[in-house]
């Protein structure tokens, strides 16, 4: 039995259930057992980083001090925004004391840096293993094509994200080939989907989301598998946009990572909560008995 | 070409400190205008943003778009032969622009940024439905705003994307002390918000 800690993070306990009922369940039957921060609050997300630097480091420690206190080493965040901003709460302080300082006088609370950030994708590849995630596939997702979409936050920036290759990583890639999909070769892979400009500039966001879907149609990909609410939002909720504003229809399923681990275990679809998506995943499951 | 500039304390200088990037060492390669998701709407490319701070035009970057519009992807970063952060300049024109009380032309993105860091104030967590819904009544848009929402909205629904439970905001027990965050990090910056 393996313990991290766990910071769900605002999208997982609204709109991405479906991430974190699979990423609990996924875990669950890798045996590893995640403790929740005890009374997290919101990283701060994009916003806290654009209007101040500071408010950007705080917000994410409080998190990391309180995991502190409940004696964590190692926390996990699935939302590939919280990891970023909390890996960044994490380097900046390790790397500048005078940073740490202020951030601890800004919580008001100690914080000593003893906390180690990692995404979902670093917890199943380096820590847990590919082997042992391969082990407990009853159902391969033979047949199926999936195009491994990364998206910006889970690689850059590299010296705050420490994790793969900035614009060609491959730990999805290599998750999907032990579920026993076909990983389709593409462009996509770490271009922005334009996150939460989809409230501010939804037009833009549009054509960048859409690049993406219409290439992964392409490419012959049966979904696209994501590790990030923000992106699943942009990706699976707009595709209804993305025909109007060209004129060509699409219906590419967009999928956690997890849920297609979970498929891939046996895990019933109810429980992963795969239903939860606004393009239909029915296409997917079916393929899968 | 390497330019030297007169004055104390010149732009440039203040930049490549602050964001601990050589602006100066820039190819002008354009490469990270190339990559930019958000080059096309911005005012100046990345690139020129660059090339403006070489030549002290601090009058056109801090007011400028652009460095409202840096969303930190790192798409730039990752390509520059240069090898530098761009977003850590971007960051640094930001808090600069603040500090010295440029006004943007770009009012977007900061509008919302302020309700979703409210939201965060008020709760602890930023609470999807209001975030929507408030910033939704502020951008001026909202005819095209709620059309878009009227063909996702009732499938976010009927799927369970979203439920009843998701309406209303829930508090976290720290509220206090998140938002104490808010304000000590506000009195830290000389009062500045």
């Amino acid at each position: 039995m393996m313990k991290t800690g766990y910071f769900p993070g605002c999208s997982l306990h609204s709109t991405a259930k479906n991430y974190e009922s699979s990423t609990r369940e996924v875990l669950k039957a890798l045996d590893v057992q995640l403790e929740e921060i005890p009374d997290w609050n919101c990283c701060g997300s994009t916003p806290a980083h654009q209007v101040d630097h500071l408010l950007a480091l705080a917000l994410p420690a409080r998190n990391l001090a309180q995991a502190e206190k409940a004696g964590m080493k190692e926390v996990m965040a699935p939302c590939a925004a919280c990891f970023n901003h909390l890996r960044t709460a994490e380097i900046e302080c390790a790397e500048n004391q005078f940073t740490a300082k202020k951030v601890q006088q800004a919580i008001e609370m100690n914080y000593n840096n003893t906390v180690h950030v990692l995404n979902i994708l670093e917890l199943l590849v380096d820590r847990i293993g590919i082997d042992k995630v391969a082990a407990k596939v009853k159902k391969p997702l033979k047949g199926l094509k999936i195009a491994p979409y990364y998206g910006c936050m889970l690689t850059r920036p590299a010296k705050i994200t420490q994790f793969d290759h900035p614009t060609n990583p491959v730990s999805m890639d290599k998750l999907l080939t032990a579920l026993g999909a076909e990983v389709v070769a593409w462009d996509s892979k770490t271009d922005c989907c334009g996150a939460a400009y989809v409230l501010t500039r939804p037009e833009v966001v549009i054509e960048l989301s859409g690049r993406i879907v219409y290439q992964a149609k392409e490419v012959g990909a049966d979904a696209i598998a994501t590790a990030c609410p923000m992106c699943m939002s942009n990706l699976d909720l707009r595709q209804g946009a993305m025909a109007k504003a060209t004129g060509k229809k699409t219906q590419v399923p967009v999928m956690y990572i997890t849920e297609l681990i979970g498929m891939a275990f046996g895990i019933p679809n109810s429980v992963l909560g795969i239903r939860k998506h606004v393009i239909s995943t029915a296409p997917v499951t079916a393929k899968i008995s | 070409m390497k330019v030297v500039l007169h004055g104390e304390h010149s732009f440039l200088e203040e930049v490549e400190v602050r964001s601990g990037q050589k602006v100066q060492e820039c190819h002008q390669c354009s490469k990270c205008s190339g990559g930019c998701p958000f080059s096309g709407v911005m005012d100046y490319s990345p690139n020129s943003i660059l090339e403006m701070i070489v030549y002290g035009m601090k009058d056109q970057v801090l007011p400028s778009k652009s460095i409202q519009m840096c969303i930190q992807c790192g798409t730039c970063g990752a390509q520059c032969p240069a090898g530098f952060e761009l977003y850590e300049v971007m960051n640094a024109l930001r808090a600069m622009a603040k500090e010295e009380g440029y006004t943007s032309s770009e009012t977007k993105i900061p509008k919302m940024n302020k309700i979703f860091l409210g939201e965060v104030r008020n709760s602890g967590r930023m609470h999807e439905v209001g975030l929507i819904v408030k910033n939704m009544l502020s951008q001026g848009e909202l005819a095209r705003d709620v059309a878009a929402l009227i063909p996702i909205g009732p499938p976010m629904f009927l799927n369970g994307i979203m439920g009843f439970g998701d309406i209303l905001p829930r508090k976290i027990h720290g509220q206090a002390a998140v938002a104490k965050i808010f304000d000590n990090v506000q009195k830290m910056r000389g009062g500045q918000g």
